[in-house]
C-alpha cells in the first residue's frame, strides 16, 4: 500500500519527466525546423545551363575566341558574368570548346595559331591544342567544356 | 553509460554547473503563486523564438534599399521554410508584446514593483520599450510600403519636439529623408544594439527576481512554499507550449508580412501602423494643429512612461492586497482599458487597404451601374491580355514593365491609347505587344486604367 509521502515523491517523479519532455519537445522541433532552414543550401543544385555559341560556320580549323554572357542566379541576386571560351570546329568532327582560363592562377590564355599552342601571358604556362599542360607552372590541363550540335548550332554545357 | 556520468562527474568537479542548475531549480518559491506567474516564463521563450529566426533571416537579409525586399522574398521563395521563418518573426512580436502587455498588467495588480522590487519594475519597462524599439526598426528592414511609412512617421514623431526636433530626425534618419542611411541605423540598432541591450535587461531582470523571489499573492496567508521545479516549471511548459502552439498556428494561417514592395508613386497606400501602436494611432487622428501634436505625439507617451516608471513610489503602502490600493488600481486598469479600447476600435475602423485594386474606390463612387460595370470588364480584359505578367498595380503583378500604380493620374487618355495600340510608335525598341481585342473590351481596358488614380478617402 502506498503512503501519501510515496504518492507525492511518484507525483513529483511523474510531473519532471513530463515537463522536461515538453521542454525536449520544442526544442528538439526548433533545431529541426532551424536545421532545414540553415541545411537548404545544400538541396539546391545549380542547374546546369545549355547556351548556343552561335553555329558552326562560324568556326573553323583555328581557335576563336569567344565571349559568352551567363546569366548568373546568385540568391537574389541576378547578373551576367562573362566567360571565355576557344572554340573550333573542324568538318566533319566534334566542336572542340576549352576554357580560357588558366588552370594555373586564373589569366586568359591566348591563343597561338603559328605554334598551334595556348600561351599564358602572366606565368608563362603551354598548353597544347587538346588542352594539355607543355610547359609552366599549371598543375591540370585546361578545362574542356562539353559541346554538341544541332541543326548546325553549337551548344556548350555549363555546370 | 558508465562514462557518460564520468564525464558529467569531471565537469561538475571543475565547474560546479549541476549544483548551480539544482540551486536554481529547487529555488522555493510561494505555492500559491501558481499559473500567474507564468507569463514571464512564455514572453522569455517567445524572445529566444525570435532571435532564432533573427539569425535565420540575417543569413540572407541584405540591408540596402535595392535590395532588402528581393533578398527576403527569395528566402520565402527559395529557403526550405523559409516563409514559415518569416512569418514566425513576424508574428512573434504581436505574441511578445500581448505575453509582455498581460505580464505587466499582472505585476501590477500584484504590487510586484513594491519595495524591495522597484529596481525590478524599472527593468521590466526598459524590457518593454526595448522590445517595442525592436519591433519599430525591425518593421522597417523588408523595406516594404508598411515598414517604410512606420518609419517616416515614427520619425516625424520623434521631430514635432520643440527646438531639438530637427536634430532628432537628422539622427534617425541619417540624412534628409527615410532611405538607405536610415535602413543601415536601423538594422544596426535591430541586430546589434538592441539585441544585446535585450540580454542585459534579461539577466539583470532574472537575477533581480531571483534575489527577492516572485511576491506573495495578499490572498495567501497559509505561506507555504515549494520548489520551482518540477510543478512550476511544468506550469511554464504548458504556458510555453500553449503560446508557441498558437505562434505556430497563425504564422502557418496568415503567412508572413504581406505589405507591397516600396513605392511612392503609389498614392493609394494608406499608411497605417502595426496594431500594437494603434491606441497612439487614434489619439494622434484627434487631434489638431501644432500644440495638440506635440502633446500627442510626444508629450503624452512620455508622460504614461513616467507615471508607470514613478509607480513604485507613488503607491508606497505596504500591502500588496488589491482592495486595499483601490484608489491606484481603478486609475491603472482605466490606462489598460484605455490602451486597449483604443487599439480595438483601431482595428475595428481601419479601411481596407486598397491592395491590390485602388479602382475600388471609384467604384463604389461611381454608384452608377454601368460605369461599374465598365470598370469591372475593364479589369478583367487587363487579366485576360496578360497584362500583369508585365505590370503592377499596387503590389500586384511582375515588374518587367512600367508599375502601373496610378497610371491615370500620368497619361493623358489620347497617348493611353495610342500607347495601347501600338506601343513601338513611341519607342522603337519597346517589349510590349499591341494591344488587339475587341473595340468594346478596349473601351473597358481605357477605362479601368484611367481610374487608376483614385486616393481612396483617408
Amino acid at each position: 500500500m502506498q503512503t501519501p509521502m510515496n504518492e507525492n515523491i511518484d507525483r513529483r517523479r511523474a510531473l519532471s519527466i513530463l515537463a522536461s519532455f515538453i521542454a525536449g519537445l520544442w526544442s528538439t522541433g526548433a533545431a529541426v525546423v532551424a536545421g532545414a532552414f540553415v541545411t537548404s543550401p545544400l538541396r539546391r543544385r545549380r542547374e546546369a545551363t545549355e547556351l548556343s555559341i552561335g553555329r558552326t560556320v562560324l568556326y573553323g580549323d583555328d581557335f576563336s575566341l569567344v565571349q559568352l554572357d551567363v546569366p548568373i542566379e546568385d540568391g537574389w541576386h541576378k547578373r551576367v558574368e562573362h566567360l571565355h571560351l576557344y572554340a573550333r570546329a573542324i568538318e566533319g568532327g566534334d566542336p572542340m570548346v576549352f576554357s580560357a582560363t588558366c588552370t594555373h592562377l586564373g589569366c586568359t590564355v591566348r591563343w597561338n595559331p603559328d605554334s598551334a599552342e595556348f600561351e599564358c601571358p602572366c606565368h608563362g604556362g603551354r598548353f597544347s591544342e587538346l588542352g594539355d599542360v607543355l610547359s609552366g607552372p599549371p598543375p591540370a590541363p585546361l578545362k574542356r567544356v562539353p559541346a554538341q550540335v544541332r541543326d548546325g548550332e553549337i551548344f556548350v554545357q555549363l555546370t | 553509460m558508465k562514462t557518460f556520468l564520468d564525464i558529467v562527474e569531471w565537469m561538475e568537479r571543475r565547474t560546479g554547473i549541476v549544483q548551480g542548475a539544482k540551486v536554481f531549480l529547487n529555488e522555493r518559491i510561494p505555492s500559491s503563486v501558481g499559473w500567474r506567474n507564468t507569463l514571464g516564463s512564455l514572453a522569455g521563450a517567445l524572445l529566444l523564438v525570435q532571435i532564432l529566426t533573427g539569425f535565420l533571416l540575417a543569413l540572407y537579409y541584405v540591408p540596402h534599399p535595392d535590395a532588402a525586399f528581393d533578398s527576403l522574398e527569395w528566402v520565402s521563395e527559395n529557403v526550405t521554410l523559409g516563409a514559415l521563418i518569416r512569418a514566425l518573426h513576424y508574428w512573434g512580436t504581436s505574441f511578445i508584446i500581448v505575453a509582455l502587455f498581460v505580464h505587466m498588467v499582472r505585476v501590477f495588480l500584484s504590487g510586484a514593483y513594491k519595495k524591495p522590487r522597484e529596481v525590478n519594475w524599472l527593468v521590466g519597462l526598459a524590457l518593454f520599450a526595448v522590445v517595442l524599439a525592436l519591433a519599430f526598426t525591425g518593421q522597417l528592414l523588408p523595406f516594404n510600403q508598411m515598414g517604410y511609412w512606420a518609419a517616416k512617421v515614427g520619425i516625424e514623431m520623434g521631430s514635432s519636439v520643440p527646438f531639438i526636433g530637427a536634430g532628432i530626425r537628422r539622427l534617425f534618419t541619417g540624412g534628409d529623408t527615410v532611405g538607405a542611411l536610415t535602413l543601415t541605423r536601423f538594422y544596426a540598432l535591430h541586430m546589434v544594439f538592441l539585441p544585446g541591450l535585450l540580454g542585459l535587461l534579461v539577466v539583470l531582470h532574472l537575477s533581480l527576481l531571483r534575489r527577492h523571489g516572485p511576491v506573495r499573492p495578499a490572498d495567501d496567508s497559509e505561506g507555504r512554499t515549494e520548489p520551482f521545479f518540477p510543478l512550476q516549471f511544468a506550469r511554464d511548459m504548458v504556458m510555453i507550449s500553449i503560446g508557441l502552439a498558437a505562434l505556430c498556428a497563425v504564422a502557418l494561417l496568415f503567412k508572413g508580412p504581406h505589405s507591397p514592395r516600396l513605392d511612392l508613386t503609389d498614392t493609394s497606400y494608406l499608411p497605417r501602423p502595426e496594431w500594437y501602436f494603434l491606441s497612439h494611432f487614434e489619439i494622434l487622428k484627434w487631434t489638431e494643429g501644432e500644440a495638440q501634436k506635440i502633446i500627442a505625439a510626444f508629450i503624452l507617451p512620455n508622460m504614461l512612461f513616467l507615471a508607470l516608471a514613478a509607480l513604485p513610489w507613488l503607491d508606497r503602502g505596504p500591502s500588496v492586497a488589491v482592495r486595499e490600493r483601490r484608489g491606484v488600481v481603478v486609475v491603472g486598469l482605466f490606462v489598460v482599458a484605455s490602451i486597449v479600447g483604443l487599439t480595438a476600435f483601431g482595428l475595428v475602423t481601419a479601411p481596407e487597404q486598397a491592395g491590390a485594386d485602388a479602382a475600388v474606390a471609384v467604384e463604389e463612387e461611381a454608384g452608377d451601374d454601368s460605369l461599374r460595370a465598365l470598370l469591372a470588364s475593364g479589369r478583367r480584359v487587363f487579366r485576360e491580355l496578360d497584362c500583369p505578367k508585365c505590370h503592377r498595380i499596387n503590389g500586384r503583378g511582375n515588374t518587367t514593365g512600367p508599375d502601373l500604380s496610378g497610371v491615370g493620374l500620368r497619361l493623358q487618355e489620347d497617348y493611353l491609347r495610342k500607347w495601347l495600340l501600338n506601343p513601338q510608335a513611341f519607342v522603337h525598341e519597346a517589349v510590349m505587344p499591341p494591344v488587339k481585342t475587341s473595340d468594346e473590351k478596349f473601351e473597358a481596358l481605357v477605362f479601368y486604367l484611367r481610374s487608376l488614380h483614385v486616393q481612396p478617402e483617408l
